[in-house]
């Protein structure tokens, strides 16, 4: 009995200094932090409206207002084009440093970044931006019943191809084709498919096999997959924080690639292709997407940002809501979102060479 | 479910909810009339207050956007020539015309008239689709939707004006437009000479708006009068509505192909409006009226693209899959206020569906209503002098394409098809046949990629694909019966000398230019990003050099023939005023676009009218204050002119 009360009564003490300290560290960022007050934030979103990344960044920005010191007036604005390379291109060249001007980088800008970096369009450089918040989002990959293929053993045997849409070579869809591809299945990629023409597709029975992200998941597979049609074969995972890939914890009953890769080979995944999927687990899943301040931003600009994110991410109710809206998945603040968006945003030589080469070689696509 | 019907049509009846509905009804006539802005900018405004908003309130306001844009997007269509939206493009063929002889609020009242049938049945269809639709949209697989975009193709038969060579080189050179930029099946970038912006192609908004209304704006300044040639107004909206009731046949026929359009993903609205069109054409018997003030050449476009929206929600509501950009705003809309489209919405959230589906009905009922309110009195700009209004036009066009991807390239790209479009209307070449083809440029290229890659030749197995193939041959039957034939009771002229065929020789000879560089650059990347403009491009190479060869060879005049410039008692021809629009955009680098477009406005009133300065400067006045309060509330950022280096401009003034 007094060994519990001792707990709960520390477990008190515990809490009781945490939230002093919180509240001091409110009152010192409120005071001698910067303030934002009667200022326009503006968040640039390097796609067209509508969609996941807009979806996202107006509802981040709207929580996000009021934790921020002074409560600015936080609007976004759409530069679409160039799969997020104009937007991006726009926010190197003219964001202000001062705190006005945020980003969101999703996969695709990262992916873009990281695997083409010769290509001449790009004039943004994406590891020197500053992540203050980092939103994982898991992905699943599952097949059509008609393929008979139930479990990652089956997948092992199947000696058919399976036929995937893919939106393009360097979009966000490359971490699951070369996924399938390391399993040893047989992938037959339609490429310039965008995600509702998949779901579509997959639900015909044209495609066989489709990848999607946690939330578009919950909301358009799983229907399929309590039907009967889809047929969940694991999930990418999630990686903890040593690195090492868990299983995602919103799908706690599907393998994660790792363990999928073990029942297929016998053994853990290794060497440079193992290198490549990492970094693509990274650009895909762990920063799925990212808010961030333009390189340059002062320390104090970056601290005020890390403040209000990690407030943001700490208030129940945000944490009651935000599922329906960004998945369950814990969220990155500060040096971790940085460190998120640093694994994203780059790749060995080595690596990216077994991308560019595996492309070439297998679907004659040239990077 | 069914029995919710009732229950959510007297919850919109509350005066919040019509209150919210009307708010949204009048932002979506607003961004209707304005062309570039489309749902996509009406809701992006409102979405910021959705959070937390009660989710029938906030389905009312963002319906009532989406439903009666393409009601006020004839406005401008029938009036100026300018494709409000893009499902407006072939209300222009016919409405134009009209207001032309002075018809205008007869055009007007018949295409409002349609568009809320049209609006109408569409909710109709979807209230039947809600309750079992998946079926038939998973039927549609990609072998039947190749083809429907082959047989939308086949509809540039009826399009292609007196010359069916030209009209069949137009529709090949806006298929090889269509494959500039990023190819599906590769991702190779093609033609786009290392930009971002050629990377993504051309903006359908930029190619409508060069193609139509440049070209437009262009001619009435030279003709130096008023829109209607009779200075008047002519007869009024009853006989529109008349004209409606007259044609209730073709509204149906029209509102149901629309909404088919509509739901099936990947064809989308903007090709609507012109296979109803063409449908329409094909299917009366005189056609001789057709693109000179047809009334049916109004009705019909107008009743299907209004239901196309009812038709669009059902893929969204069925499946949680947006078929258009602005219904992927609408989705995410719906995930804002807490809704899940998708298989379970109607038995989960069957109020709503409904609330929606309500709200789709009265908004168009009540946008149509507020259109007829302002009809007369807007018609009437038709009888002021045009170079009054010209400029502000220009002004709106410009900012129209300025909403493709929001920068400087936006202008150069609207000014260059322009120039192709002011050329293509001197020397008769069918616009709308380049058009059509550039808009199922992409669908057919990925399409056919697709077919292949899926089903090889065994897609000729499915039933459906059958069916429309036997539509499509049928349909270039029609064409080819009614070819323009030669008038024989006419003597033949004799063709100008070749000195004078000269300008058209060059700008076919241009055309024939491009169609080359698409092909060198096709053999340039691999073999599937090659494919399909190797192929269109040969095949448009072949028929450009007919026409090439007709023109500089035959003796006497024919439609392959054509140069209006010198036929035309005008003062000025077209450079003088392509000179002035090259100096708007001077303007706009040295002071920006909000303040270059009121120098524009004043200095071209100034020179073109003999207006007082009080009201040159109201124009003026007028243009800015429309573009500073849209860049306001759409958090725009015009490009800035070389003033901005030196004076420290508010944001939304740049």
């Amino acid at each position: 009995m007094t060994r519990h009360g001792n707990i709960a009564s520390s477990l008190v003490a515990t809490v009781a200094t945490a939230t002093v300290l919180a509240a001091a560290a409110d009152t010192v960022s409120a005071q001698e932090g910067l303030s934002f007050e009667g200022k326009r934030v503006e968040t640039i979103v390097p796609f067209g409206e509508g969609g996941g990344a807009d979806t996202y960044s107006r509802y981040m920005v709207q929580r996000l207002a009021p934790k921020l010191a002074g409560e600015p007036t936080i609007v976004v604005r759409n530069i679409p084009g160039g799969g997020s390379v104009n937007g991006a291109n726009w926010f190197a060249q003219n964001a202000e440093t001062d705190g006005t001007h945020i980003a969101v980088a999703s996969t695709s800008t990262t992916l873009t970044y990281a695997m083409t970096p010769d290509d001449p369009r790009i004039e943004f450089d994406a590891k020197d931006w500053n992540a203050f918040l980092a939103s994982p989002m898991g992905r699943v990959i599952y097949v059509h019943e008609k393929t008979g293929i139930e479990s990652i053993e089956d997948l092992a045997s199947y000696d058919g191809e399976l036929i995937m849409g893919v939106q393009s070579p360097t979009g966000s869809d490359l971490p699951s084709l070369l996924s399938l591809d390391l399993l040893g299945v047989e992938i037959n990629p339609i490429f310039g498919t965008m995600g509702g023409d998949q779901h579509l597709a997959f639900e015909r029975g044209e495609f066989t096999a489709n990848a999607d992200v946690a939330s578009a998941y919950i909301q358009m597979a799983q229907p399929l997959v309590d039907a009967g049609t889809a047929v969940p074969l694991f999930a990418f995972g999630y990686a903890n924080e040593a690195g090492e890939i868990e299983r995602d914890p919103n799908f706690p009953d599907l393998p994660s690639f790792v363990e999928a890769y073990e029942t297929v080979h016998g053994e853990p995944p290794s060497g440079p292709a193992f290198d490549a999927w990492k970094s693509l687990f990274y650009m895909g899943v762990m920063s799925s997407k990212a808010m961030v301040l333009p390189s340059g931003a002062s320390d104090e600009v970056i601290a005020a940002y890390d403040a209000a994110a990690e407030a943001l991410v700490n208030d129940p109710a945000f944490q009651e809501e935000s599922g329906a809206y960004i998945g369950d998945y814990p969220q990155l603040t500060g040096e971790a979102a940085r460190e998120s968006l640093r694994n994203a945003t780059t790749i060995s030589d080595e690596a990216r060479q077994w991308v560019v080469d595996w492309l070439n070689e297998k679907y004659d696509i040239q990077m | 479910m069914i029995d919710a019907l009732i229950p959510a049509l007297f919850n919109l009846l509350t005066l919040s909810h019509l209150g919210m509905l009307g708010l949204g009804v009048v932002m979506g006539l607003t961004v209707g009339i304005l062309p570039g802005l489309g749902g996509i900018a009406g809701l992006s405004l409102i979405l910021p207050f959705t959070f937390g908003m009660d989710p029938s309130l906030a389905l009312a306001m963002m319906v009532g956007i989406l439903a009666p844009m393409h009601t006020s997007d004839s406005f401008p269509a029938i009036l100026m020539g300018i494709p409000g939206t893009a499902s407006a493009q072939a209300t222009v063929l016919d409405g134009f015309p009209l207001s032309k002889q002075g018809e205008a609020a007869r055009a007007l009242a018949a295409a409002f008239s349609a568009s809320m049938i049209g609006g109408l049945i569409g909710s109709l269809v979807l209230t039947v689709a809600v309750f079992g639709a998946q079926p038939i949209i998973l039927a549609m697989g990609f072998g039947e939707l190749m083809m429907l975009t082959i047989f939308a193709l086949s509809m540039v038969g009826m399009l292609t004006g007196a010359s069916p060579l030209k009209g069949v080189a137009a529709a090949g050179v806006g298929l090889l437009v269509g494959t500039i930029g990023g190819a599906p099946a590769t991702g190779e970038f093609r033609l786009h000479f290392g930009t971002v912006y050629l990377g993504d192609g051309f903006a359908l908004v930029i190619v409508g708006l060069g193609l139509f209304a440049l070209p437009e704006i262009v001619e009435l300044l030279r003709r130096h009068g008023t829109i209607s040639e009779s200075g008047r107004l002519g007869s009024g909206w009853m006989e529109g509505l008349r004209d409606t009731i007259r044609h209730r046949w073709i509204v149906i026929r029209c509102s149901i192909l629309g909404c088919i359009l509509g739901a099936l993903p990947g064809l989308g609205g903007s090709v609507a409006d012109w296979i109803t069109y063409g449908h329409v054409v094909q299917s009366s018997r005189d056609k001789s009226r057709f693109g000179k003030g047809d009334i049916r050449g109004v009705i019909a476009p107008e009743s299907a693209n209004n239901a196309i929206t009812g038709g669009a929600m059902i893929p969204t509501l069925l499946f949680g899959i947006p078929g258009s950009g602005s219904m992927a705003i609408l989705v995410g809309g719906f995930i804002m206020i807490g809704i899940q489209p998708g298989p379970s919405m109607i038995s989960s959230n069957a109020d709503l569906t409904f609330t929606i589906i309500w709200s789709l009905a009265i908004a168009n009922v009540a946008g149509a209503g507020l259109c007829f309110l302002i009809a007369n009195p807007v018609a009437r700009l038709t009888t002021i002098p045009y170079a009054l209004i010209g400029p502000v036009m220009i002004v709106i066009i410009f900012f129209g394409a300025f909403q493709a991807t929001r920068g400087w390239a936006d202008f150069f790209a609207l000014l260059g098809i322009g120039i192709v479009g002011i050329y293509m209307k001197r020397f008769g070449w069918p616009r709308p046949a380049l058009l059509i083809g550039f808009v199922l440029s992409t669908g057919l290229e990925s399409s056919f990629y697709r077919v292949a890659q899926v089903y090889g030749f065994s897609f000729l197995e499915r039933p459906i694909v059958l069916v429309i193939i036997a539509l499509t041959v049928l349909s270039i039957l029609v064409a080819w019966r009614s070819r323009p034939r030669p008038d024989s009771t006419k003597a033949a002229e004799p063709a100008p000398p070749l000195v004078a065929r000269l300008p058209q020789l060059v700008f076919t000879g241009a055309l024939i230019a491009f169609t080359l560089a698409v092909i060198a650059e096709a053999l340039q990347t691999s073999y599937l990003g090659r494919i399909f403009p190797l192929t269109a491009g040969l095949i448009t190479l072949a028929i450009l050099l007919m026409v090439l060869r007709t023109q500089a060879m035959q003796r006497t005049v024919g439609p392959a023939l054509q140069d209006d410039e010198g036929q035309d008692e005008y003062a000025r021809g077209n450079l003088h005023y392509l000179i002035w629009l090259v100096g708007f955009l001077c303007l706009v680098g040295l002071v920006g676009f909000p303040l270059g477009a009121a120098a524009f406005v004043i200095v071209f009133t100034r020179a073109k009218t003999d207006a007082p300065f009080w009201l040159t400067a109201a124009l003026a006045i007028f243009s800015t204050g429309v573009l500073l309060t849209l860049s306001y509330f759409l958090i725009l950022d015009y490009p800035n002119g070389l003033i901005d280096r030196f004076i420290d401009l508010p944001w939304w003034m740049a």
